[in-house]
């Protein structure tokens, strides 16, 4: 199967590799953030929220850092628009290093209807790896 | 008039310098939304447009409040006229919602200081005066309280988080089942019985359940209007003849009910051109129904400069045409002592965005 996801490129040497979900247009929306082994069959990690308080959607990735090297983020955010279909809307999955943005996954489209669930994905690469 | 712009210019500088205060600590957070976009499924009924009311064209004084709309039109007086052409056109808008609105939070938006002096509106209003010439009128009002507005709800806001919640426990599921590559409609069809149980019977539902909860929650409105007469259409040599004020408060009083208590008072021009007429008016409306239909009861009276006292009714009904289309008709006998009983009918089309 040729991998067509996004990259993201981090530091195994550097720290504090953290992943973020941002939702920027007017829905109410929860989420879910997978971080999935290399096939993607298996989940190392998962995390829950909403964005209804504005702190606490940052999280940081496993120890070593190296060993994320390959590993798939992914989201999956369903989304609740009041107004109905027509609003825009617009999910960011973003990737920090050291508190500095290194990648983002962002799903924009027309809300279809009242509801609607927004995914997307990207893999981590290492800078060492890919030097290698 | 002159200064009555001077006042309607300075209000709006004033509200400017604190949005602008406002929007230069802002940071894009999850809960960072366009606030104009933040409408949700309700439709409140079109507020009356201070300018409009101080042409006095309707048979109430009682100024009707409602939440805000970025832009409100008011059309009446259509019984004037052969063809229902309105013989008088109003509009209102919340000039700061589309300068500002886009970087306004909602939890700023929830700042009362802000939300109030933000939510200002300003409107201008026309149509031909009975005594010849043409009326203008300027108006401006604020919001001091409103229960209703949908955005002030964060029971709603909870409701529609703890459908988001549930519905991401179901996505979870699934995607922990497929895996990552699973394709976003096969995480959908492994989601669907649960999510169109909930999207169908629960979302619309609670939306619907607010509407008809929310329309008749405290509110309480003020404007001031100004008034002047051009002998033509090109507004030349237009003079300031009558100024007027008017406050509202309207109260919840059962399920399908809301009493709204009006006062208002203005200062208008006499026969020798000086500002020496006034009077004081104040009245107390009825509003029985759902949010999309309500009949409608008023009693009012005035007391006059000079002059002997009036007091009337109205009757009518107060309709949701189309999202965003109300019709108010009334029919109304008024009486002021001495002088025979005058009947009052008035129809007005109001749209709001």
């Amino acid at each position: 199967m040729p991998d067509t996801v996004q990259t993201i490129t981090f530091n195994p040497n550097a720290s504090d590799l953290a992943v973020e979900l941002q939702v920027l247009t007017p829905q109410h929306a929860s989420y879910t953030i997978y971080l999935w082994d290399q096939a993607g069959a298996n989940q190392i990690a998962s995390w829950k929220g909403n964005n209804q308080s504005p702190s606490n959607d940052s999280y940081p990735l496993p120890s070593p850092l190296a060993d994320n090297a390959h590993r798939l983020l992914q989201f999956d955010a369903p989304l609740i628009d009041a107004a109905g279909a027509g609003n825009q809307y617009q999910v960011d999955m973003i990737v920090y290093q050291e508190e500095k943005e290194i990648g983002r996954v962002s799903i924009t489209g027309t809300m279809p209807a009242t509801a609607y669930h927004a995914t997307g994905m990207a893999r981590l690469v290492s800078q060492t790896t890919e030097a290698v | 008039m002159k200064q009555f712009l001077i006042f309607l210019l300075t209000a709006l500088c004033c509200t400017t310098a604190v949005f602008a205060q406002a929007d230069s600590s802002q940071l894009i957070t999850v809960d960072s939304v366009d606030i104009r976009n933040y409408k949700t499924g309700t439709d409140l009924a079109v507020p009356d447009i201070p300018a409009f009311k101080i042409l006095g064209t309707q048979a109430s004084d009682i100024l009707r409040p409602s939440s805000w709309r970025e832009l409100a039109v008011q059309a009446g007086e259509f019984l004037l006229n052969k063809g229902g052409v309105p013989n008088s056109f109003a509009l209102e808008a919340t000039p700061f919602m589309y300068l500002f609105g886009g970087t306004l939070s909602l939890a700023e938006y929830r700042n009362d200081f802000e939300r109030i002096l933000g939510l200002s509106r300003v409107s201008v209003a026309t149509s031909a005066s009975p005594l010849g010439g043409i009326d203008l009128a300027i108006g401006w009002r604020m919001t001091l309280l409103d229960y209703a507005d949908p955005r002030l709800e964060t029971g709603l806001d909870s409701r529609l988080w703890t459908l988001t919640d549930s519905m991401n426990a179901i996505y979870s599921r699934c995607r922990t089942k497929l895996g990552a590559f699973a394709t976003q409609a096969q995480i959908d069809s492994c989601a669907s019985t649960e999510i169109t149980a909930l999207r169908l019977n629960r979302i619309d539902t609670v939306i619907e359940n607010f509407m008809e909860r929310n329309w008749n929650r405290p509110i309480v409105d003020i404007g001031i209007a100004g008034l002047g007469r051009s002998g033509d259409s090109t507004f030349k040599g237009m003079r300031a003849n009558k100024y007027q004020a008017w406050a509202t408060y309207g109260l919840y009083i059962a399920r399908k009910m809301q009493l709204v208590i009006g006062t208002s008072a203005d200062i208008s021009k006499d026969s020798l051109n000086t500002f020496y007429n006034a009077s004081w008016n104040s009245g107390l409306r009825m509003y029985y129904g759902s949010n999309d239909l309500k009949g409608i009861i008023e009693a009012n009276w005035s007391t006059i400069r000079n002059d002997k006292p009036s007091a009337g009714v109205n009757i009518g009904v107060e309709v949701a045409v189309q999202k965003g289309i109300w019709l108010d008709a009334t029919y109304g006998a008024k009486s002021q002592s001495g002088s025979p009983l005058v009947f009052v009918p008035a129809l007005s089309f109001k749209f709001g965005t």
